[in-house]
């Protein structure tokens, strides 16, 4: 536990120092850029637009931040020989998946924290009374991200490609979106055959509507309703991910 | 092979999501489904999205998961296309005479035109969004009041009749607005008055339906509540009126003295 | 009931035992399937307590000779024991210290604080650690580097650090991979009175190498690899009568 902890440490300062400060500096601008165009065009519900503006490009950073290091972090670490110094040491290998993932995660939470935190500041000052569904948008996007993360960090043992890993992880992202339509679909279809498949390909696929709630902030479905199912749900998609990477790891060469 | 701990591991993930994505299955509503039926519809007599021209990116804002996001830009559209400064602008510019049909009394900051796709573009937003409250009211003033076309902005209404919860505590201004609307077909002032007078209490109105009121009372020659009125505007702090609240002010003060 | 204790006193004797090991890289492309060979039949003994040297050219088998020792790579056939232990067994790595050829560090971090890691991750008890790592810095001359970022380091100071990676958890056999590869004359003679301190101290190295003149300096013996293949074995006492280097160009142009 402690060996992953170290692993989960040292990519955690990796990244932090890496790559999320610029991240969290365009999301800073592009903010304040928002904000100020919204007091230029003098719209009417401004409250609602730069919540949702900064709602979505949170979660947007975040996914481009974990996503990213994600796909990369194995293929990285091979070209630069470091992962040699690391899997040459007396430890399981689901040990360096399970580090790498946790990590990477650690570091994007924590800048999806700043980020929240100066969107959070932004809005109070403008007057905004926060709910607890801001709270709510805060978790269910967190718990998106941990489970993108998951299937990024698969495909980038399965695939020697970053390229091909960063399109699948993309596809699942848009796909989970559309998880809903998708269920939508297979209730109009026919012949049975396709029916089936993609009703396997509905839940395969990470029903990442689950996890949307920033887009139903206004809808009055309630949070609790589904929410505590869904963190389960989130809990072992991760774990299946994390056992078949452990799994291809196991047997990978490098 | 060897069975081992991470197989038995795999097999229990596996069955727990299987598990729980059924019981998910029967838990969660996609709270825009109703809306969907409107716009996604693959299969029956789909109704027309009002605006084709935005249809892809308005599936591609949903199949993205970032609706709401998508339903704030078409309101920006919205407010481009009804309230741009610039043409307001240019609208000053003209000599009174020449705005004819456009009512500039009645009005607050819109530019010059008929704006014969404000109804379909409002019904774009909600159609994204049906939840989005302000739009309905917003809108139906705009078509009923500053464009006098009651029949368009009553339409509006309709469907935030039927699509917004009726549980919501500010439901009920749809049905306010509606019978403003339909008093003023009907030629009836003091009725008509006697509702916006109650929506302007509420404390979501817009701030143009203010304005409206305000000018109303400024035709029937009520200068007193017409000076209260913009006196309440030029507070709420809203830079789009401020101006123009002041000038109301200026005038209807050396009226009222 | 002897023979087994005669067994196991040669297994103990012999360092690394290779026995017909064959490793054959399968890639397939566009669905056509390429196969190269790393090394093939390849039988070796390094005994407890020598210095064993590695020539051959490159592309000669050297490095992957080196991976399949360390579980990076797997056998396709043939068996690998170090002291004793059927490899690959990631529990028996804390026998092995390793040096990647041309090592490379996360440039964000200190020396120190990459060995803190690679410590724990060898499983050291926390409490041993800092010692340890002052004593290895010491060894290595690296003391004033310690607490400098990686990104101030040189070519050399690198190298050191990889080496103080490879022993601060005090394996009994060393494996280094181009152990003089890009350092400069001062260098390459401190990497030779390092190997002959831990000879004293009893430790094992196993090494490669293409600078036969090097080699020839500080190995006990030799093996010449080429082609995949170890097609000599030479001893101090043959080189010392005629020299190396003529031995080697002799066996690569056969």
């Amino acid at each position: 536990m402690k060996r992953i902890l170290a692993i989960s440490y040292y990519t955690f300062r990796q990244n932090v120092r890496n790559r999320v400060y610029y991240v969290l500096f365009i999301f800073t601008l592009i903010m304040v850029f928002v904000s100020m165009l919204l007091s230029v065009l003098g719209g009417e519900q401004p409250m609602r637009i730069l919540l949702d503006f900064g709602l979505v490009s949170i979660e947007f950073f975040a996914l481009l931040i974990a996503i990213f290091t994600s796909v990369t972090t194995i293929t990285e670490e091979v070209e630069s020989k470091t992962i040699y110094l690391i899997l040459i040491k007396p430890i399981p290998r689901w040990y360096y998946i399970l580090g790498r993932y946790t990590g990477i995660l650690l570091s994007v939470w924590t800048s999806m924290l700043l980020m929240y935190a100066f969107h959070f500041l932004m809005l109070t000052l403008q007057g905004w009374h926060p709910g607890p569904d801001y709270l709510y948008a805060v978790i269910s996007s967190s718990l998106k991200i941990a489970i993108i993360s998951a299937v990024a960090i698969f495909f980038s043992v399965f695939s020697t490609s970053t390229a091909s890993s960063l399109v699948f992880s993309v596809f699942i992202w848009i796909a989970g979106h559309f998880s809903t339509e998708i269920n939508f679909l297979t209730g109009k279809m026919e012949f049975l055959p396709a029916k089936y498949s993609v009703k396997i390909l509905y839940y395969v696929i990470p029903n990442l509507q689950y996890f949307n709630w920033r887009d139903f902030l206004s809808t009055g479905v309630s949070f609790f309703r589904w929410m505590p199912v869904a963190v389960v749900y989130a809990v072992a998609y991760i774990g299946v991910f994390m056992c078949l990477s452990s799994v291809l790891f196991e047997k990978k060469e490098v | 092979m060897k069975i081992k701990i991470v197989h038995v591991l795999l097999c229990v993930f596996a069955l727990t999501v299987a598990t729980s994505s059924f019981i998910l299955d029967g838990l969660f509503t996609y709270p825009y489904s109703k809306a969907n039926a409107d716009i996604t519809a693959l299969s029956g007599p789909a109704r027309k999205l009002p605006v084709e021209k935005y249809l892809l990116f308005d599936i591609t804002g949903i199949v993205l998961g970032v609706r709401r996001l998508t339903a704030n830009m078409a309101w920006i559209h919205v407010l481009q296309y009804y309230g741009s400064a610039d043409l307001s602008d240019s609208e000053k510019k003209q000599p009174e005479e020449t705005r004819g049909h456009h009512n500039h009394k009645h009005g607050s900051l819109y530019g010059a035109g008929k704006y014969y796709d404000l109804l379909k573009f409002c019904q774009r937003v909600v159609r994204l969004d049906p939840f989005f409250h302000y739009v309905y009211l917003y809108g139906s003033a705009s078509m009923a009041w500053n464009l006098e076309r009651p029949d368009e902005g009553l339409s509006l209404l309709q469907e935030g009749i039927e699509n917004y919860p009726s549980t919501r505590p500010d439901y009920w201004q749809l049905h306010l607005f509606k019978l403003a609307i339909i008093y003023k077909k009907l030629d009836r002032y003091a009725d008509m008055v006697s509702h916006l007078e109650s929506a302007v209490q509420q404390p979501g109105r817009p701030v143009m339906v203010v304005a409206i009121l305000a000018n109303i009372y400024k035709k029937t020659q009520n200068y007193e509540r017409a000076l209260a009125l913009w006196h309440d505007i030029y507070n709420t702090g809203d830079a789009d009126y401020r101006e123009y609240a002041a000038q109301q002010i200026q005038f209807l003060e050396t009226v009222t003295e | 009931m002897t023979d087994i204790m005669e067994k196991n006193s040669i297994a103990i004797k012999s360092a690394i035992k290779i026995e017909t090991l064959t490793k054959i890289y399968r890639r397939s492309h566009l669905g056509r399937l390429h196969t190269t060979t790393g090394v093939k039949n390849l039988s070796l003994e390094v005994k407890t307590g020598e210095i064993f040297g590695l020539v051959g050219l490159n592309g000669s088998g050297k490095t992957t000779t080196i991976k399949l020792i360390l579980g990076l790579l797997f056998p396709t056939d043939g068996k690998i024991t170090v002291f004793g232990n059927p490899m690959p067994d990631r529990k028996k790595l804390h026998l092995i210290g390793y040096l990647p050829e041309l090592p490379y560090f996360h440039k964000k971090f200190t020396g120190k604080e990459l060995l803190v890691f690679y410590s724990k991750l060898s499983g050291m008890d926390r409490g041993l650690i800092p010692g340890r790592i002052q004593e290895i810095a010491g060894l290595l001359e690296m003391v004033p580097y310690m607490d400098k970022r990686i990104s101030d380091y040189s070519k050399g100071m690198m190298q050191r650090l990889a080496i103080a990676q490879s022993l601060v958890h005090d394996p009994p056999l060393l494996v280094f991979d181009e152990l003089v590869s890009g350092l400069d004359p001062l260098g390459i003679r401190e990497m030779r009175t390092l190997v002959q301190k831990l000879k004293e101290r009893g430790k094992t190295v196993f090494f490669s190498s293409h600078l036969i003149s090097e080699v020839e300096r500080v190995c006990d013996r030799v093996g010449i690899l080429h082609g995949g293949s170890l097609v000599r074995v030479v001893e101090q006492t043959d080189w010392q009568r005629t020299n190396l280097e003529d031995i080697f160009i002799s066996e690569v142009k056969k």
